[in-house]
């Protein structure tokens, strides 16, 4: 019949891949690591690239002057030491010579001063020119392996700015006609090859890599896997042998699996709800308190991150950072937050839109949570999750009350509050403004001094955490899976990629 | 066959995919979000997004990035996609093989099943064999169908440890590894489709059963097989069809969510990546491509039509 001559060779097919799929399972090549990222790249340039997938490629294909070392400290890397004029206006640069870039090339400091003018260049559209010393900076080559940047403000901390992976020296080989760099040329230990769009690529070993036996695979095969569940079977399943994140909810299960290493650690991050200083009621710091007593941060790191969070009682700092300021008064309380209200004359609450995104489900699960948590205390919410697009734009125009959002990869403590607080920041999205706080941030960038630095933002920290435009809610964890035989792999705080000292064993 | 059909009909489409196009440009206008804020995240400045918007083009007027954008794509150059940087054409080039073949396997998967059920639950009306099915077809349209990837995932992959969770290989490189791939997806949409399917053959059946041929067929003491080949499904398939065609475009806003779950390199996961980026090139690119093939398929649907039956005229 018809349909039994149609059914058959589909069962034929079946039949076959089950016995092909039994035949071929254990596969795997001498020394390519297998790696599932759990997002796409969005582009390749490292001057203009934001998002954490595109450097979890390229923090291993290019490099800059300063990084930070596994204990986020500061340390060498394209320069190998650093100083500052005595009148705190020139940062002189030493690089490290017999450098390579991938394509053979030695780096020197024209490498480096081409760079960093492409960073300051505004037709690069980069968002890292403050990094590099802001709009004013002017980077010359004093010789082939000696550079200096001039600001026209004393800047004490550009070697911990430069300290990123955005602000890459790369080979001008790499910008091709429209001024775009597609793949860049850099002098880390891998070379991206075999590029598929945002999908797949290949990093394979710089030949020309500087440092003495590194890296120690020869090849990383990187594939993207969006959805939590197929990831995790990947790697259970062989198909892979490390994945970058794991679902909050499957940490504990797959801990308890003997064929897993899972690596958890404490986030250089935080999540939070920025709001609007410029719209009522919002403008009342006290309404604002009372947001941040009403809060109860064990549920929406419940809710948000599976558990999988330190609450943040007072400024954006845990405890484990050497930034940790002790000054943490918002606990649970919401008959506080009642008195608060009350005291602001809004004793029947008032009505607030919440603005997490789509595009990021645990900031519209925080919302849910914090919906409840608020209309406890008498704020009625509506939660408005347009996608990430769309939600840039509203949070860049003060058009929200209040928006869901985090902040990653925050090494200084200039990081935390400059930024995102002082008046008229071009980060500054909640319309906050104090002029001692101003002063206070202005004056810690210009000292180096660690106890002079910590005494300065520990009073910046009480004024912000005291006036609220952001709520802080908890610092999430970062994650990564792996099968037991991938060794050397360091899961760091700050969330960098690298795959230079990892191997396989076996 | 009438070529003054044929042609009118390829004329109608090429202004169709134009439409498209056009009408895909200016939503993404329209929608709030700008692709230069998305690239260089929440924290640059607004210099830096005036400086990039200036690369990038995107402060020309409507009209003239839109006929910019169609002189280029009419001599086979879609441009580079505003976020990566990388030329478009490779990229959708890439990606369409992988997405036919999920959905012709997908279809072929939905028919399969849906062809025998259907057929079956006609012909036994009310009977268990009819209910069962039903119910089935009821849950099929029901599940969503990147739960039913995940389920699926977890079940086959790693309790069962049988087929790949997920990813690709080309047909050409390895047909067993392809295959081991596209089943898990196939599936899930095939799934999903043939419980629509099934409902369609079923009442197509059911119409042409109670129809008087059928009756005659059987009066002049023809054996029931030949009833239903010959006179009933032959004449069902007319309906069948057009509901396959259907089924077909249904099934490419489909494969969005299952290229998700799977990890599939196909034209939807492209699509949705370049809408949620604001990329217009690589969206403008991806939707002409899937149009184009969406219209073709509808084309090739109406000419069946003349082979199923000889009857039909087009005007």
């Amino acid at each position: 019949m018809k349909f039994v001559r149609l059914l058959l060779p589909v069962l034929l097919l079946i039949a076959a891949v089950v016995g092909i799929s039994l035949s071929t399972s254990a596969q795997m090549s001498e020394n390519v690591l297998r790696a599932a990222h759990d997002a796409e790249w969005t582009g390749l340039d490292p001057h203009v690239a934001s998002t954490v997938s595109s450097f979890h490629v390229l923090a291993n294909v290019v490099e800059s002057l300063t990084t930070n070392n596994d204990n986020i400290e500061l340390t060498p890397l394209l320069a190998t030491d650093w100083s500052q004029s005595e009148d705190g206006l020139t940062w002189t640069f030493n690089l490290r010579q017999g450098v390579q870039f991938s394509n053979g090339d030695e780096m020197t400091s024209e490498h480096v001063v081409f760079s960093m003018n492409r960073i300051l260049d505004p037709n690069t559209g980069s968002g890292r020119v403050a990094a590099v010393g802001g709009a004013d900076a002017v980077w010359e080559a004093a010789d082939d392996y000696t550079v200096t940047v001039t600001t026209p403000a004393p800047n004490a901390i550009l070697p911990v700015l430069l300290a990123g992976r955005s602000q890459a020296v790369v080979h001008p080989d790499s910008v091709d006609e429209n001024g775009v760099i597609v793949v860049p040329i850099g002098t880390g230990p891998f070379v991206i090859s075999d590029l598929d769009g945002t999908i797949s690529m290949r990093l394979v070993k710089n030949e020309n890599y500087w440092q003495e036996g590194s890296p120690l695979l020869d090849a990383v095969e990187i594939s993207v896997i969006q959805e939590e569940a197929a990831r995790e079977a990947a790697l259970l399943g062989g198909e892979v042998d490390f994945i970058t994140s794991v679902a909050p909810q499957a940490v504990q299960a797959l801990q308890d699996n003997p064929d897993v290493n899972v690596l958890v650690s404490p986030a250089l991050a935080y999540k939070y709800i920025g709001l609007n200083l410029t719209r009522e009621p919002l403008n009342d710091a006290r309404v604002r308190q009372a947001i941040a007593y009403a809060i109860n941060r064990d549920d929406l790191c419940a809710a948000g991150d599976f558990g999988l969070c330190t609450p943040l009682y007072g400024g954006p700092i845990d405890t484990g950072s050497p930034w940790y300021f002790d000054y943490a008064p918002y606990s649970y309380d919401p008959d506080k937050a009642r008195a608060l209200l009350a005291e602001a004359g809004l004793a029947d609450g008032f009505e607030m839109e919440l603005m997490p995104t789509s595009t990021y489900q645990d900031t519209v699960r925080q919302a849910q949570v914090l919906q409840a948590q608020l209309a406890a205390v008498g704020i009625t919410t509506t939660i408005n999750a347009p996608e990430w697009a769309e939600w840039l734009e509203l949070e860049g125009n003060y058009r929200y009350d209040g928006y869901i959002c985090s902040w990653n990869g925050l090494v200084d403590v200039e990081h935390y509050y400059y930024l995102q607080h002082r008046t008229d920041e071009v980060f500054n999205f909640t319309g906050y403004s104090d002029p001692d706080f101003d002063a206070l941030v202005e004056q810690g960038r210009q000292v180096s001094d660690f106890d002079e630095r910590y005494a300065i933002y520990e009073q910046a920290n009480q004024i912000l955490v005291d006036a609220v435009p952001y709520v802080y809610f908890y610092n999430p964890a970062f994650t990564r899976a792996m099968s037991p035989n991938v060794q050397g792999y360091v899961l760091r705080s700050d969330n960098a990629n690298l795959y230079m000292d990892t191997y396989l064993e076996g | 066959m009438n070529y003054q059909y044929v042609v009118q009909r390829l004329l109608l489409a090429l202004i169709v995919v134009l439409g498209v196009t056009f009408v895909v440009f200016m939503i993404m206008q329209i929608v709030p979000g700008d692709p230069a804020r998305v690239i260089l995240g929440p924290y640059a400045s607004d210099e830096s997004v005036a400086g990039l918007r200036d690369r990038l083009g995107l402060d020309r007027p409507f009209f003239e990035q839109y006929l910019g954008w169609l002189a280029k794509a009419a001599r086979g150059d879609f441009g580079q996609s505003l976020l990566n940087g990388q030329d478009v054409a490779p990229q959708l080039w890439g990606r369409v093989g992988p997405s036919l073949e999920l959905a012709l396997v997908s279809l072929a998967v939905g028919l399969a099943i849906a062809f025998p059920i259907g057929i079956v639950s006609a012909l036994k009306q009310g009977s268990l064999l009819d209910i069962v099915p039903t119910i089935f077809s009821q849950i099929g349209v029901s599940i969503p169908s990147f739960w039913m990837g995940i389920l699926l995932i977890l079940f086959f992959s790693l309790n069962l440890d049988l087929l790949p969770p997920s990813g690709y290989t080309p047909i050409s490189e390895d047909v067993g590894d392809w295959l081991a791939h596209i089943i898990l997806p196939a599936f899930t949409a095939g799934f999903v489709s043939a419980s629509i399917q099934t409902r369609f053959i079923r009442s197509a059946m059911l119409d042409v059963l109670n129809a008087n041929y059928v009756m005659t067929a059987r009066a002049k003491g023809l054996a029931e097989r030949a009833v239903i080949l010959r006179h009933a499904l032959r004449n069902a398939l007319i309906n069948i069809v057009t509901i396959i065609g259907l089924q077909i475009t249904a099934l490419f806003s489909g494969l969005v969510l299952v290229e998700i779950v799977f990890s599939w390199p196909g034209l939807g996961r492209l699509a949705l990546n370049a809408v949620e980026e604001r990329d217009y090139p690589l969206l403008q690119g991806a939707v002409l491509v899937i149009a184009i093939i969406v219209t073709i398929v509808n084309l090739l649907i109406d000419l069946l039509y003349f082979l199923l039956d000889p009857r039909i005229e087009y005007a």
